[in-house]
C-alpha cells in the first residue's frame, strides 16, 4: 500500500487491517491509512469497537464458572466402571 | 510460603464423583460436542491414573486433573487440524470471507452495503451479557464457525495460548493465524448481532 492509497482506504481494507493489526505490526502507510480512515468513518469505528467487546466477553465467558452442563448418571456410571477396571490392572 | 488448603494426595476412586462434572463443564464450554467432551474427560481420568506417580502434590487434585484435561483439549484440536488440511483461505483472502459485507462495484466499492453495515447494539448489551442466555447463544455461534477459525479463537481466548504456541500446535503460519482469527471474530460478531445484540 502506498501513501496515496492510504488516504483513500475502503472499509473493507480497513477491516482487514484492523484484524492484521491485532497480531502483526502494520507498515507505516497501513497504520497511517487506518488511522485516517477511522477519523472519518464512524461505521468502521463502531464495527471495531463491537469486535473488541465481543472478544472480551467471549474471554470472560470461558473463564467464569457460569456454564452448568453436567454429565448424566449413565455416562458417569460408565466412566466409573471403566476407571474401576483400569485401577484393577 | 502459602498454607496449602488441600491434602496433597490422589484418591482416584473418588474422581468421578468429585470432578467429572467440573471437567465436563470445562470441556463443553470449549468443545461443543457432548460425545467428544465425554471422551476427553474419560481419557483425562485414564491418563491421570497412569501418571499418578508424577503427581508431586504442589497443586490440588482438581487443578492437576484440569491441567491434564487442558493438554487433552489442545491435542484434540491439533489432531483435528492436521487431519483435515482445510485450505485456510483463498488466494484473495480479503474477499473470500467478508465480501458480502461490502459493495463490489461502483463509487462505493469496498464500503459497507446498506443491509450489512454495523448497527448500534441494544442499549443494555453490557448487562445482557451476564445472562445465561447470552452464554448459550455465544456457544451456539462458536459452534457455527468453520472448524479452523473456531479452533484458533478458542485456543486464544479460552485456553489463553499465545499466537506463537497456537501456530506451533496447529502448524500454521503467523499470517494464516491472524486471518483465521480475524475471520472467526467477524463471523462470530455477525452471528451474535443477528441473535443477540440487535436492538
Amino acid at each position: 500500500m502506498n501513501l496515496f492509497q492510504a488516504f483513500k482506504m475502503s472499509c473493507r481494507d480497513a477491516t482487514y487491517l484492523h484484524g492484521k493489526e491485532k497480531e502483526v505490526k502494520l507498515s507505516f502507510s497501513e497504520s497511517l491509512g487506518l488511522k485516517i480512515h477511522l477519523l472519518y468513518c464512524n461505521l468502521c469505528r463502531l464495527f471495531f469497537t463491537q469486535l473488541d467487546e465481543l472478544e472480551k466477553h467471549a474471554h470472560h465467558y470461558s473463564h467464569s464458572d457460569k456454564t452448568s452442563s453436567t454429565l448424566d448418571a449413565t455416562a458417569k456410571e460408565k466412566m466409573q466402571h471403566a476407571l474401576d477396571e483400569e485401577m484393577k490392572k | 510460603m502459602n498454607e496449602k488448603n488441600y491434602e496433597p494426595k490422589l484418591e482416584p476412586e473418588k474422581w468421578i464423583e468429585r470432578y467429572s462434572d467440573v471437567l465436563f463443564n470445562y470441556t463443553i464450554s470449549r468443545i461443543n460436542k457432548r460425545e467428544v467432551a465425554e471422551d476427553l474427560v474419560q481419557e483425562t481420568f485414564f491418563s491421570a491414573l497412569k501418571g499418578k506417580d508424577s503427581y508431586l502434590g504442589n497443586a490440588s487434585e482438581k487443578t492437576w486433573l484440569i491441567s491434564i484435561l487442558k493438554r487433552k483439549i489442545i491435542d484434540h484440536y491439533r489432531k483435528k487440524s492436521t487431519q483435515n488440511e482445510l485450505s485456510v483461505f483463498d488466494k484473495d483472502s480479503k474477499d473470500d470471507f467478508m465480501s458480502h459485507f461490502f459493495d463490489k462495484e461502483g463509487g462505493y466499492q469496498g464500503h459497507w452495503t446498506e443491509g450489512t453495515s454495523p448497527q448500534e447494539w441494544r442499549k443494555d448489551f453490557q448487562t445482557s451479557v451476564e445472562s445465561d442466555d447470552f452464554n448459550s447463544i455465544l456457544q451456539n455461534c462458536l459452534g457455527k464457525l468453520p472448524e479452523k477459525s473456531s479452533t484458533v479463537f478458542t485456543l486464544k481466548n479460552m485456553e489463553d495460548l499465545d499466537s506463537e504456541e497456537i501456530c506451533k500446535e496447529l502448524q500454521i503460519t503467523p499470517s494464516n493465524y491472524w486471518v483465521l482469527m480475524h475471520r472467526a471474530k467477524l463471523q462470530l460478531r455477525e452471528c451474535m448481532e443477528k441473535n443477540w445484540f440487535k436492538k
